[in-house]
């Protein structure tokens, strides 16, 4: 805002002032030597606040083309990461790509490790340098599972107008959003030794599954306005006309009714993730709250170099089942463990674990809210992380220019994982309809992203 | 302004002061041509079976967005017939003859002359609409000076929820200043909202990058755009007909593919259905079969478009006149009460996981063909429609005839809700009506869903119903 005058003059009694304090308007004629005095002392309290440097308008043409570029990458992978077990074999993938090898006993300072753990959950590593196991690691922790439709065990049955599908909900959110729109159905299940995995609806021309909603000439009795869809058993989908259709057509598949039973059945988002608006600037997409900081965190570590501590991306599978797997602190603190047994050559002590888990950093992926193209957002208030912990989370994002907002989180995840006695600090990207079915994160957001992560992960 | 001869050509399609009387007597001297020797050959052959079918349909559905792209598509799939402007064409027509009326570039009415004179025996009509409920982009105040968004407000009945999170693209049309027609298609771009205005709106967001000189906000970006890709400025924009709709195709549902996916399937579908049945009926119909393809349904069916437009009664002036009769206001009349008319319209399927706001002995169920309503309305008979049980007969006996699977069935439970259909509009012509349609699953939805093989008995009965 344009300073008015040296003197008090309520800038909203615009008239008042032109009377009360004569010449005190700024801009021109006797009053501009007073003027730039004030400028002065303005510019010398400017110096106390950090300016703003966020947004598009601070992006030359060269940085776009690069966004750009991480943008249509990023949009591929979330294409290939539509179930937490998928994301992870993505994430995995291109880690090899950088040079990982399964984590094995003996591993030289600078290599990349990967370690995927029963239950899906995985860990990457860049083993550190000099510092041994006691030097910690320096992680970041990230979730990979989306909400989602989950098919119940018995699924098919055959209604009055249809042939359906019983489904329960993974996640909170708002029911009414996965309605009518295309699903695909991913199905995962071990057949002896061997998996099977079948995708029905993301293929051209691959017919898809659709929550049905009740038409609003007929919803005034049993919709409100507030939840639409009261009763999650609402929420069963369309498999077809008839069931014995149906039933001929999984076989067709190689599916049969014993095998639904068994099976991981998710129904998501049907279609490839896609950039939004006449700029294309915006990524819309399945699962971003999660998915984009686990993309860019492996993103970064590819590149990292090694440090001291150990650096390390845990990606964790089932972070939405319940307190305790919000936190995913069961793998989380048997990852740290097997990075700080890789960077010690073998099995540790219990000393050097601990001093290795108080040297110990952790960013952790959470859902906080802020303003898009703004930069990162650091949550510190919902979990209470310490100042010491944020300020070394500050310092190596403005160390690059990135800049940070302070966002409320919904977070718990970083304090419960805090009590292994490792810092932690929530942090999350400002995503757009976080929750919904496609979520959007800007480009530039994702940039910023990438540019702090690398930094985290800088020596 | 005179606009030139590409601006002439765009707007062509029904728009009166793009008439060009040579070009119409050459284009009817070429139809005539067409006509003598048979089909043309740029006509879709009829469908074999419930999957031709299915797959013309969905063609129909993604050409059609918007109900003038559904009238175009429809007009230009169907050479055929003979384009008639009634303003200017000298009225002359002979049984087996096939016409087309469109106005505006909104409406259609296709005919097919048949043996009896209309005068006497009247037509067979079968009306439903090809506007479907969307949000429709406000684009009448786009600023330069920081807007980050647009808003787009209802076209129909829908719900705001149904259209957040979901990519979108807009296409319709914007007439510039000067009078040039700019048929607009961003299907290429997603547009998006994820929230809603305080005034019930949706807010779109088209851009979110400020143009690269000056200080303009987001929405100025996307008015760039419309510049370079058409030459509009923001002031054309105040005079346009831009719908959001989803940007997915129409797809196959089910693990089985039985059912269509696809938004605009009220009405789409059932007016896809007879067109297509006028398209390919074989030889002169007994009476004269007349599709009339409409606007403007789902918002009351008001304006020169919709069903009360006095539309209908220019063309059947013009027929009555190329059959020699007086087009006399009593000749209108009498011709009008001896026809009698299908109001093609979707009643809602019965839904699995709502069975409450239905009756389960009269609800329409999918794949049991399309379903004969004879009544409408709520809180008695409000906004509703009462069928002779005359013409209810004579309609399923033709249904029955052709082999095509029907089921008789309502809009919903009594007073759990409810709607009208255009039945009305017809009644107070003096002719007699009944609804009949493919019932829809999600009515009035971004994904609509219809069976193919309701689709398929619909086809087969209206084309009977036509004929006979």
């Amino acid at each position: 805002m344009r300073a008015v005058s040296g003197r008090a003059c309520p800038p909203l009694l615009a008239l008042a002032a032109l009377t009360a304090c004569g010449a005190g308007i700024a801009g021109d004629g006797a009053a501009s030597g007073r003027a730039a005095t004030t400028r002065r002392k303005a510019d010398s309290q400017a110096a106390l606040f950090a300016e703003s440097k966020s947004g598009w308008k601070q992006i030359d043409r060269a940085t776009r083309a690069r966004i750009d570029e991480l943008a249509r990458d990023y949009v591929t992978f979330l294409g290939r990461a539509k179930t937490p077990r998928r994301a992870v074999a993505a994430l995995v993938d291109s880690f090899r790509t950088a040079g990982a090898v399964p984590l094995g006993a003996s591993l030289a300072a600078g290599q990349r490790a990967f370690w995927i753990a029963p239950g899906g959950d995985a860990a990457l590593l860049v083993v550190g340098g000099r510092g041994g196991a006691a030097a910690g690691v320096r992680a970041v922790v990230a979730a990979v599972d989306g909400p989602r439709i989950d098919l119940k065990q018995v699924p098919l049955y055959q209604h009055d107008t249809a042939a359906m599908l019983e489904t329960a909900l993974y996640g909170t959110f708002a029911l009414e959003s996965w309605l009518v729109r295309p699903l695909a159905l991913y199905l995962h299940l071990s057949r002896g030794k061997k998996d099977v995995d079948l995708v029905i609806g993301e293929a051209p021309g691959d017919p898809v599954f659709v929550i049905p909603d009740v038409p609003i000439h007929l919803a005034r009795k049993v919709q409100s306005k507030e939840h639409p869809v009261a009763d999650p058993e609402r929420m069963d989908a369309y498999a077809g006309v008839s069931a014995a259709a149906v039933q001929k057509a999984l076989r067709a598949r190689g599916l049969t009714d014993a095998d639904l039973v068994e099976a991981e059945a998710y129904l998501v988002p049907a279609g490839p993730a896609a950039l939004v608006g006449v700029d294309r600037a915006l990524v819309a997409g399945y699962a971003q709250s999660r998915l984009a900081l686990a993309y860019l965190a492996t993103r970064a570590l590819a590149g990292a170099r090694a440090d001291q501590a150990a650096l390390a991306v845990v990606l964790v599978s089932k972070s939405q089942v319940d307190r305790a797997g919000a936190t995913g602190i069961g793998f989380v603190g048997r990852a740290l463990s097997r990075a700080m047994s890789a960077q010690g050559g073998g099995e540790i002590d219990v000393l050097t674990s601990r001093r290795g888990h108080a040297r110990t950093a952790l960013l952790v992926a959470a859902a906080a809210k802020g303003e898009p193209n703004a930069g990162v957002v650091l949550a510190p208030e919902g979990d209470d992380a310490l100042p010491g912990a944020l300020r070394r989370a500050l310092d190596r994002f403005d160390r690059v220019h990135v800049p940070v907002q302070i966002g409320d989180g919904d977070g718990d995840a970083a304090v419960d994982l805090g009590s292994l006695d490792v810092d932690a600090v929530a942090l999350s990207l400002p995503v757009r309809g976080s929750g919904a079915p496609l979520e959007l994160v800007s480009a530039l957001d994702l940039h910023y992203g990438l540019s702090g992560l690398s930094s985290w992960f800088a020596p | 302004m005179r606009p030139d001869r590409t601006r002439r050509r765009r707007l062509r399609i029904g728009t009166p002061w793009g008439v060009n009387p040579a070009r119409a007597a050459a284009l009817l001297l070429l139809a005539g041509c067409v006509g003598a020797l048979g089909a043309s050959p740029a006509a879709v052959p009829a469908p074999s079976d419930a999957e031709a079918l299915a797959l013309q349909y969905r063609e129909f559905l993604d050409r059609g967005r918007t109900a003038a792209r559904a009238v175009r598509h429809a007009a230009e799939g169907s050479p055929g017939f003979r384009r008639i402007d009634a303003l200017i064409d000298e009225p002359r027509a002979s049984p087996g003859d096939r016409l087309l009326f469109v106005d505006r570039g909104h409406t259609a009415v296709f005919v097919t002359v048949g043996k009896q004179k209309l005068a006497s025996h009247g037509a067979r009509l079968i009306a439903s609409h090809v506007d479907t409920p969307a949000p429709r982009l406000d684009t009448s105040h786009v600023t330069r000076d920081g807007q980050a968004r647009l808003t787009a407000h209802r076209y129909g009945g829908i719900k705001l929820y149904h259209w957040l999170h979901r990519p979108l693209a807009a296409v319709g049309q914007v007439v510039a200043r000067g009078g040039r027609l700019v048929e607009v298609d961003l299907e290429d771009v997603i547009f998006w909202s994820d929230e809603q205005t305080p005034d019930g709106d949706l807010a779109i967001i088209t851009s979110t990058t400020p143009t690269e000189d000056g200080p303009a906000g987001p929405a100025a970006t996307f008015v760039a755009e419309l510049h370079r890709r058409y030459g509009l400025t923001a002031p054309d924009l105040a005079a346009a007909e831009l719908y959001l709709v989803p940007r997915d195709k129409a797809r196959e549902v089910g693990v089985d593919r039985s059912l269509i996916g696809a938004h605009g399937q009220d009405d789409r579908a059932n007016s896809f259905l007879a067109w297509r049945a006028a398209l390919d009926l074989a030889g002169p119909p007994e009476h004269t079969a007349v599709v009339w393809l409409l606007d403007r349904e789902e918002v009351g069916s008001g304006g020169p478009t919709g069903a009360s437009s006095r539309f209908l009664e220019l063309v059947f002036a013009w027929l009555l006149r190329a059959e020699g009769a007086p087009a006399s206001e009593a000749a209108l009349h009498r011709a009008l009460a001896a026809t009698v008319a299908l109001s093609a319209d979707t009643p809602a399927c019965l839904e699995a996981n709502w069975p409450e706001v239905h009756e389960m002995s009269a609800a329409p169920r999918l794949g049991h063909g399309p379903a004969l309503f004879p009544f409408t309305g709520h809180h008695g008979k409000d906004g509703g429609s009462a069928a002779r049980a005359e013409l209810v007969a004579s309609v399923m006996s033709s249904f029955r005839r052709a082999g095509a699977r029907f089921q008789n069935g309502e809009l919903g439970a009594v007073d759990a809700g409810g709607g009208g259909t255009i039945a009305r509009e017809f009644a107070a012509r003096g002719i007699d009506v009944v609804d009949i349609g493919v019932c829809v699953a999600s009515l009035h939805s971004p994904v609509e869903l219809t069976a193919k093989s309701d689709l398929w008995a619909a086809y087969r009965g209206f084309r009977a119903w036509l004929a006979e």
